[in-house]
């Protein structure tokens, strides 16, 4: 557990770079009160106070869904994204998107290595994998996202932090979207806020090795 | 999930594909363009990051979308569109803190007077740096109002990193216990 002035410094830190601080910093009220008053310090910075015009098109842009026909306004999955959000709780929201799934094989896995104790499940080749192609895949039972980054590769959860479901990826944006409630997380498993509506953890990443061009990914 | 030929396809009301209400999205786009700006900028007074005040506003728009009262004349407009702002708000102090650590008044607080109450917030934020001592204003002004790092802010305050740590967190303490006796 982190001392108190190190937590508060994560989330000083944060607003610095004027992002969002991550969840559960303060463990009192008095903790609470410093944190507000730090954020209403970096609130004061008159250069941020404007919001970014994108950000208020692409807002405009979900209400405006109405009434414009889809292909002309959004793309598949955007509109998929605002649905997905819009019906929120509501079980109907998962089966959008059947057939989608199918598109992206699972890969199952082939074999296993054994170093020191601890086993990794060989996932993919290398080769097989594409820079910015995220793959779903099974690694000893846990669903993970491979994802290449030239000659290595990264592991990803790919179980939603917001309330499980499984995230698919989604080639055109360069993005892990879920089917459920419409979070987004990027490539680095970092949530996307415009789809959540409270701050969601980032997605776990798995160790990764490389050996003889074979992805492997320790699961435990 | 392609919508039927030559139906406009609704991603906020009811069921999927419901023909959408046209009066109802004149009203949001109307109140949209009028508050965006300003439901932004609250949000970023009290939240200090651009990611927590995009969520907020976004949030405020799409449930006005969803269940904004469309009789509203334009102040109880208004006074809806902030009252959902600080609802956000709060909830995402929630999440900062412990539920149980989030007093109930910073959901009702009077939303109109929270914002006329913001063009003096900069005013009110210099009077109570100038009730600090001089280190622990110094400490705030170097991390907060020009963004300087940890380790500048040691070297400035000829101190080691952890001891600006522990000053930043003396004076922010000390600042919200002026703050809260200035009310």
């Amino acid at each position: 557990m982190m001392d108190w002035p190190d937590r508060l410094n994560r989330f000083v830190e944060e607003l610095r770079a004027n992002r969002r601080p991550e969840p559960g910093l303060a463990h009192t009220s008095e903790e609470l009160d410093e944190l507000r008053m730090a954020a209403r310090l970096a609130g004061s910075r008159s250069e941020f106070l404007d919001p970014d015009p994108d950000f208020l098109e692409h807002l405009r842009g979900q209400l405006g869904a109405r009434n414009v026909p889809t292909e002309r306004r959004l793309t598949r999955s955007r509109l998929l994204r605002v649905a997905g959000l819009l019906v929120a709780g509501v079980a109907g929201g998962v089966g959008l998107d059947r057939g989608w799934e199918r598109l992206q094989s699972l890969e199952p896995s082939a074999a296993t290595l054994t170093i020191s104790g601890v086993v990794w499940h060989r996932v993919a080749s290398l080769a097989d994998l594409t820079t910015g192609i995220a793959r779903p895949v099974d690694a000893g039972g846990v669903p993970v996202f491979i994802v290449r980054d030239g000659n290595s590769a990264r592991a990803l959860s790919r179980v939603c932090t917001h309330m499980g479901c499984l995230l698919r990826f989604d080639a055109a944006d360069r993005d892990f979207q879920c089917p459920c409630h419409g979070a987004v997380f990027d490539l680095n498993g970092n949530p996307d806020p415009w789809y959540t509506q409270a701050p969601l953890p980032p997605l776990p990443a798995l160790q990764v090795q490389i050996v003889e061009g074979s992805v492997y990914v320790r699961s435990t | 999930m392609t919508p039927p030929e030559g139906r406009p396809f609704s991603a906020i009301d009811g069921p999927l594909g419901q023909p959408v209400d046209p009066s109802r999205h004149a009203v949001i786009s109307e109140a949209f363009e009028e508050y965006a700006t300003t439901i932004y900028r609250f949000a970023y007074r009290r939240l200090g990051n651009r990611e927590n005040a995009q969520d907020v506003t976004a949030q405020v728009f799409l449930k006005a979308s969803r269940s904004m009262d469309l009789s509203f004349n334009a102040e109880a407009r208004r006074a809806w569109l902030f009252r959902v702002a600080r609802t956000a708000i709060a909830d995402v102090w929630r999440a900062y803190g412990e539920s149980s650590i989030v007093p109930l008044e910073w959901y009702v607080e009077e939303p109109i007077r929270a914002v006329e109450a913001d063009a003096d917030a900069p005013a009110h934020l210099d009077r109570v740096l100038s009730r600090l001592n001089a280190t622990q204003r110094r400490v705030l002004e170097l991390r907060f109002l020009e963004g300087r790092s940890l380790s500048e802010t040691a070297q400035e305050l000829g101190t080691t990193e952890g001891n600006v740590k522990v000053l930043q967190h003396r004076a922010l303490r000390r600042a919200a216990e002026l703050d809260s006796g200035e009310k």
